[in-house]
């Protein structure tokens, strides 16, 4: 049912998928819009719940929306009904499988030996660095060096110049998050020499 | 923390596992976390930390445990946990150096024609004794930098010199009217009445007062009359006794006694001597 709900193209006699885009929104635009957004936060929670696949939980949890809103049952809180199913998913898949624990190696970082993968995450780590600002790239530089008391001395003086722990936090979490997402850029595009 | 947020060490505890059987009060933190951006902002951020203190191996063998076990499970997590890695290699390595710029390309010098003649030789001298004439160009820039820092320093010297005598003579005017000023606000104020009354009206006499005024030194010239002990009291223009004291010893110069100046206000007072058929009688002005 997820194939057939996924790669069904949209008619003039709706199907399901389409019937739950006019649930969420008369205006399509703003109903993909909206779908995007309700499956980011989504997968976000199976995340933080630790779930082996939260895209494949995800799907689980549309699946039963539309079926909620086909069998024509109404609901005013799109988000709120898409948390209610997911946390049921959840028990679900808590009850069902029992977490072993990864293999050590399958954890930690790779090796510090050279390979062409990790060549290639460090040029395009370089190319992403030198896009931020000087601020940015400082702020990130003296938050992420040292170690033991040193580090956290830094980060001391770092939170006071910066309006208090949480907000350097914040503040270094979406310049990780923009380098995260450069880097996801450079890897998928062509090769960086 | 924003109140009506959980505490950091709540958040931590969701996201390593530890609440998922107090189930009620699992779904209320999942459901803020949901529908709250900067809450949820907050969790992502309290989760790129559990990743530090993995990579610095500053957990309890119990959040290891945790971390191992559960939080690295999806596989986006385990992405984090090498991007984090992966950064403070690259930031460790080079700790305050920027990636480096394009280097500097120095021109090659002008090729030897093949002919020769006289500009080949000149090219050869240039190119056999470039480097000499690099560090004597180098040198000169370094000489004429030194004097240039001499005389600036030399300058700079000159004017803390010059600064330096203007704010000892600031200082030194600063005490003097502190001085003045003190003389000014002096908590005693004088009244004198030496010589004949000549018109019992408060116009003749002005005193002025401020609110640092405490006493009034009265000095009454009694014009001849023997010494002994006066009564005095103060009063005001209707009549109001405000002050008295009494058996005021005289001397040959005259009464000299001291009134309390905290009850007077702007206005015509009187002070009448026993035995005196005169009143001393005086305004008194009181300035903020």
């Amino acid at each position: 049912m997820v194939n057939a709900i996924m790669t069904a193209q949209p008619g003039p006699d709706s199907g399901p998928f389409e019937r739950f885009l006019l649930w969420l929104s008369p205006d399509r635009d703003l109903a993909l819009k909206m779908y995007r957004e309700i499956m980011r936060k989504i997968i976000k929670y199976f995340v933080r719940k630790s779930c082996d696949d939260p895209e494949e939980l995800f799907c689980e949890t549309r699946d039963r929306v539309i079926r909620i809103i086909s069998d024509r049952a109404q609901y005013d809180n799109p988000e709120a009904l898409f948390y209610s199913v997911a946390t049921n998913v959840w028990r679900e898949e808590r009850r069902k499988t029992k977490p072993e624990p990864l293999p050590v190696d399958d954890i930690l970082p790779l090796p510090p030996q050279e390979t062409d993968e990790k060549e290639r995450k460090s040029r395009c780590l370089d190319v992403c660095l030198a896009k931020l600002q000087d601020s940015e790239h400082a702020l990130i530089t003296i938050y992420h060096q040292g170690h033991g008391l040193s580090k956290i001395e830094a980060r001391r003086l770092l939170a006071i110049e910066h309006g208090g722990e949480n907000n350097l936090r914040i503040k270094t979490f979406r310049i990780r998050t923009r380098l995260r997402a450069c880097m996801d850029g450079c890897m998928n595009g062509p090769r960086v020499n | 923390m924003t109140s009506g947020f959980p505490t950091e060490g709540t958040i931590r505890q969701y996201l390593l596992g530890r609440l998922d059987d107090q189930e009620q009060l699992e779904k209320n933190l999942s459901q803020q976390m949901l529908l709250n951006h900067e809450l949820s902002e907050i969790v992502d951020s309290i989760e790129d930390e559990i990743i530090e203190d993995y990579l610095d191996g500053s957990l309890s063998a119990a959040d290891k445990k945790a971390v191992e076990d559960y939080f690295l499970r999806p596989a986006e997590r385990r992405k984090k946990l090498e991007f984090a890695g992966l950064l403070r290699q690259r930031l460790g390595r080079r700790p305050d150096v920027r990636p480096k710029p394009a280097p500097v390309i120095v021109p090659e010098p002008a090729p030897i024609f093949p002919g020769g003649g006289r500009d080949s030789g000149l090219v050869n001298h240039w190119r056999s004794h470039f480097r000499t004439y690099c560090e004597l160009a180098a040198l000169v820039v370094f000489t004429v930098s030194l004097i240039y820092g001499v005389k600036v320093h030399h300058d700079l010297q000159s004017q803390l010199e010059a600064t330096k005598k203007q704010l000892e003579q600031e200082h030194d005017r600063a005490i003097n009217l502190a001085g003045q000023l003190q003389e000014i606000q002096q908590p005693v104020a004088r009244l004198t009445f030496l010589g004949p009354i000549l018109r019992d009206t408060p116009d003749t006499h002005v005193l002025e007062i401020n609110p640092s005024t405490q006493r009034i030194k009265v000095e009454i010239g009694l014009q001849g009359r023997s010494e002994g002990a006066y009564d005095v009291r103060l009063e005001t223009q209707a009549g109001a006794q405000i002050w008295s004291q009494t058996r005021l010893k005289a001397s040959s110069n005259g009464l000299r006694f001291e009134m309390p100046a905290q009850n007077i206000t702007t206005g015509a007072y009187c002070l009448a001597v026993n035995s005196q058929p005169e009143r001393y009688c005086f305004h008194v002005k009181v300035t903020r």
